[in-house]
């Protein structure tokens, strides 16, 4: 496997002058295509930056980002960005919502509501079609944020703790249907998480990060099997890779989301 | 990141200037709710307005007013049945409206890109900011007879002038709705890799439309409002020169036709447009109730 997603040697540095706050330094990371990688690390040390960075949507001071082996300006077409919040377009129903990626695309209506049908099936919504969002659960909501990902049908997906304001249950539902989709599709994903167990149930390798300016400290490997159930979690083998994360996560600095490992 | 840190709005003056306490009482007024209503609130306007005319007769009634100073309703009726056929009344009515309608266009039409303009561009703000707030502090009437001296009686000053005086609330809605979009919105059209006209029409537009309704709100009372100054001023025609022409001529029974024209006017463009905005803002009684 060749790696789809490569940066070497990125730095990132907010503001100018006595503002100017480091928030990437150095960072080296390679992802393979249809791997699944998993983004720990201290509160506040960049984590979103680097996908933002890997999306096109901030560009790096130095260093290179390399989507499919080749870097570019702006936004690249074979990456879909996924937000912490759903970001629906609260005057548009569902449907209308998963078709916009392909109205951008000036995919015509009746093939854009097609393809936009199969993805509200993948996520389990298609009898929401013509609702509102304000008329959906959290949950729901951040399924249609996925299925309109999913239309815009990248290779990589970036992922920035898409499901941190669910409740454990629906949290566990959506990790499964993400190893279910990359089966399916065979997509790439790297996604930031909080979570701890989150991480080690959906990566196939865990990166701890360091404290700002942000580097790959510690790497992870979960050797778990692609076909992992939320009763994966009881196994002593989970458990060890959860410690060696923490462990590494104690290296990286003051560890201040206590409550997230719950989740 | 494209800079988007400065508050919503800085014309701090203009602002105030910008928020009649009209377009507070039109929200309380027309709230989008969809209960069922009882029986009682279906005639509380009839009855509302029965109430306002007994009054209105009580009043003339037990003061014993002169007709000139104050008619009473049935003399006002009598006066319309008795202007009607000759046809002038429906003249007045249409110069109003065309002065109204093409002046209260451009100006809404002017503001929408001025109000772009402003939201876009920090130099814009800072170069036309000054104007705007000059212009909304003098008075219409004010500058009105300079534009009959420059444009004549006929319908051009009247368009201006009600052009004039949309064009600020109008701007001033439009950037504070384009200021307001989420951002992440626009993040998350980026990522769609969408140019900066898809994010206008798709994001931008859609997002500004509850203050652009807002503006068009106060737009069109404004609009009435402007052509009836033009008319006071100098005109041959329209509602605003006819109760000025029955004030001279001490018919006040007239001058209260045209008044009620006016109410009539005014009421009905003032529905029409909320009821556009009931339309184009059904997604926000969704899901809410």
């Amino acid at each position: 496997m060749s790696a789809v997603l490569e940066l070497r040697d990125v730095a990132f540095t907010y503001g100018r002058g006595v503002l100017a706050t480091a928030a990437i330094g150095g960072l080296s990371l390679q992802v393979a295509s249809g791997e699944i990688v998993g983004l720990v690390g201290p509160s506040g040390c960049g984590k979103t930056t680097i996908l933002k960075l890997i999306a096109g949507l901030l560009q790096a001071d130095t260093g290179s980002v390399l989507v499919n082996g080749s870097g570019s300006q702006g936004v690249h077409s074979d990456v879909g960005y996924i937000f912490q919040d759903p970001r629906l377009l609260p005057w548009r129903t569902v449907i209308d919502n998963v078709m916009l990626p392909l109205q951008v695309q000036r995919v015509s209506r009746p093939q854009a509501r097609l393809t936009a049908e199969r993805a509200l099936q993948v996520v389990g919504l298609r009898d929401t079609e013509d609702r509102y969002p304000a008329e959906l659960s959290g949950g729901m909501r951040q399924r249609v944020a996925i299925a309109r990902a999913l239309t815009y049908n990248p290779g990589i997906l970036l992922m920035d703790e898409p499901f941190a304001s669910l409740d454990a249950l629906s949290r566990e539902r959506l990790n499964m249907e993400m190893l279910g989709l990359r089966r399916a599709t065979g997509k790439t994903m790297l996604f930031v998480t909080h979570s701890i167990p989150e991480a080690v149930l959906m990566g196939d390798r865990v990166l701890v990060l360091s404290q700002r300016p942000a580097t790959v400290l510690h790497e992870v490997h979960v050797d778990l099997g692609p076909d992992r159930t939320p009763r994966t979690q009881d196994s002593p083998e989970f458990t060890r890779l959860t410690a060696a994360v923490r462990e590494g996560l104690s290296y990286a600095g003051s560890y201040a989301d206590g409550e997230s490992e719950a989740g | 990141m494209i800079p988007n840190t400065r508050p919503p709005v800085q014309l701090a003056g203009a602002e105030r200037a910008a928020e009649p306490r009209v377009m507070a009482t039109v929200e309380t007024a027309f709230p989008g709710d969809r209960r069922p209503r009882r029986t009682w609130e279906r005639w509380s306007i009839p009855i509302s307005l029965a109430f306002g005319l007994g009054l209105w007769w009580l009043v003339v009634v037990v003061t014993g007013l002169p007709k000139f100073v104050l008619p009473t309703p049935p003399e006002v009726l009598l006066r319309l049945l008795d202007y009607w056929p000759a046809g002038q009344l429906q003249l007045h009515f249409e110069a109003t409206i065309v002065e109204a309608l093409i002046g209260g266009v451009a100006g809404v039409l002017f503001g929408l890109v001025s109000g772009y303009a402003l939201a876009k561009s920090e130099i814009a703000e800072k170069l036309v900011g000054p104007y705007l707030v000059a212009s909304q502090s003098v008075p219409v009437v004010a500058f009105t007879p300079m534009l009959i001296l420059w444009f004549g009686t006929g319908l051009a000053s009247k368009a201006i002038v009600c052009a004039v005086i949309v064009f600020f609330p109008m701007t001033i809605n439009t950037m504070v709705g384009l200021r307001s979009v989420d951002r992440g919105l626009i993040e998350v059209m980026q990522t769609f890799r969408a140019d900066r006209w898809q994010i206008l029409r798709l994001i931008e537009a859609p997002a500004a439309l509850p203050n652009v309704f807002g503006g068009l709100k106060v737009s069109g009372t404004l609009s009435i409002l402007g052509a009836v100054v033009g008319e006071f001023v100098g005109a041959k025609r329209g509602l605003g020169f006819l109760v000025n022409y029955a004030a001279f001529q001490l018919d006040t029974p007239l001058m209260f036709v045209g008044l009620f024209c006016l109410v009539a006017l005014g009421v009905t463009v003032f529905s029409l447009i909320t009821l556009a905005e009931r339309r184009a803002l059904r997604w926000r009684t969704r899901g809410h109730d």
